[in-house]
């Protein structure tokens, strides 16, 4: 097993422009690139707590064509800045599943919660 | 596979009494586990608290002991340990107010026969502290009621014999001594003086009719020793008195009119249960040292009995697949007792 490697994921668009590291608005994304990983957590991370919003997180092998992978609302958050949500890329045997790319897609937002999207896993062999 | 095991303990960020454990509410701990892969924490219950503070305190109504002292008295501390504490009665003091001794677990009142109040002895245990502090009121009891010394059994064999007339007492006071019986029987063959025995509370006194006297009789009592010696002459009667062949005869007969009263003890508290002290320890991890995300939450209820026992959390999803972090967090968010934790990672280097 090769060593740990943490990514954040980075803005495709940013609709509201609150920040450029963070989703506000409607329709802002974010993608992170995976296809060196293996075991991946995917941590939705509330950074400011305010309002009600939909993060749906996807998939894609080919970065064209995406598969879901879950979808959270603002209430699956504990209260507060800084919290996340953990999801796994697995199998139901446990067996870890891969992907080229994570995206995740805001909708559904009032107030002015900013979320972030970061991935975790080990590096694959043949990655350096 | 590869690599060898690391193992590391988590290191206190916040230790609200520097204990060197999680020991209060919000301490923190935090292991670094980004060198690591096929991880499991183990949550260490360092020191369980056991019998704080959820149990029952043993307690004791003094009225089913004693006659006039009606409060109820219970352990400070709840638990099963309060079942060694033992109160005791005893009509010796001068002082009005009577007076109050602990001595380890060993509770004794001293008070003073018709003077001293249930409501001095109560004060007393309210104003105990420190190591004494052991007992506490849970019910007052009649506060004016004064206490009462215990009453010695008495036997009068006057009207039980012709020519025997000594008064008898027991030894010790108290209502046990009303179990004490006394036969005299007369025997051709009994030695000149007399013979007195004993099985267990029952005596008999076998003399020689017209020969044996009452100050024999006497004289036999006042020679008791030992585990005889139960009952003593409380007033002497008509010694030169000889007894009779059958007129003298009599019993068993009771002694009677002992009465504990307010003298009674060591009566131990009873009915005191061990109970967990509430606790909460939830578990986070981090990949980027800054967003959290939920782990585990235990409290008392996941961990075994006793001090040194872990709870073992394999850090994969639900299904098995193990997971990769940074960091995993443990904080003690609430404690009501004085159980300690600490946290270890072990895996695989890699």
């Amino acid at each position: 097993m090769q060593r740990m490697i943490v990514k954040a994921a980075t803005s495709t668009v940013e609709a509201a422009m609150v920040d450029v590291n963070t989703m506000a608005a409607d329709n802002d994304a974010q993608v992170v690139d995976v296809s060196e990983l293996s075991h991946i957590s995917i941590y939705l991370n509330q950074i400011v707590d305010d309002g009600n919003a939909t993060l749906t997180v996807t998939k894609s092998v080919d970065g064209t064509n995406f598969a879901p992978v879950s979808s959270k609302t603002q209430g699956d958050f504990a209260a507060g800045a800084n919290k996340s949500i953990e999801l796994t890329l697995s199998d139901a045997n446990g067996m870890p599943t891969h992907a080229k790319q994570i995206k995740v897609v805001l909708t559904g937002s009032s107030g002015n919660g900013e979320y972030t999207m970061t991935v975790a896993g080990s590096l694959r062999a043949g990655y350096r | 596979m590869s690599g060898k095991i690391l193992t590391r303990d988590a290191t206190l960020t916040v230790n609200d009494a520097e204990d060197g454990f999680l020991s209060s509410a919000n301490d923190v701990a935090i292991v670094d586990v980004r060198d690591m892969h096929s991880i499991t924490l183990y949550v260490n219950h360092a020191t369980d608290d056991l019998g704080q503070p959820n149990g029952t305190p043993a307690s004791l109504d003094l009225n089913t002991v004693g006659d006039t002292i009606d409060t109820v008295v219970e352990a400070t501390e709840p638990g099963t340990a309060g079942e060694n504490i033992t109160v005791t009665f005893v009509a010796d003091s001068d002082e009005d107010e009577g007076e109050l001794a602990v001595a380890g677990t060993a509770v004794t009142f001293h008070f003073k026969d018709g003077v001293t109040t249930v409501s001095n002895f109560e004060d007393a245990v309210t104003a105990l502290t420190g190591d004494d502090d052991i007992i506490g009121v849970a019910t007052p009891g009649t506060g004016a009621s004064t206490l009462d010394a215990a009453v010695k059994a008495e036997l009068d064999l006057d009207p039980l014999a012709v020519n025997a007339d000594t008064v008898l007492e027991a030894v010790t006071a108290g209502d046990d001594g009303n179990n004490i019986t006394l036969t005299f029987v007369h025997s051709a063959g009994a030695p000149n003086a007399g013979s007195l025995t004993r099985v267990l509370t029952a005596f008999t006194f076998t003399y020689k009719g017209t020969v044996t006297t009452v100050q024999n009789f006497e004289d036999a009592v006042g020679a008791l020793t030992g585990d005889d010696a139960l009952i003593a002459v409380k007033t002497p009667g008509t010694g030169a008195n000889v007894l009779a062949d059958t007129d003298d005869e009599f019993g068993p007969s009771n002694f009677a009119n002992g009465d504990s009263n307010d003298e009674f003890g060591p009566e131990p508290l009873a009915g005191g249960t061990d109970g967990e002290g509430e606790f909460d320890l939830v578990l986070e991890t981090t990949i980027d040292g800054t967003n959290y995300a939920p782990l585990a939450t235990l409290d008392e209820t996941d961990f075994e009995e006793g001090s040194g026992l872990s709870v073992e959390i394999p850090l994969v999803n639900e299904y098995g697949m193990m997971k990769r972090v940074r960091e995993v967090k443990i904080t003690l968010t609430a404690i009501e007792d004085s159980s300690k934790f600490s946290m270890t990672a072990v895996g695989v280097e890699g």
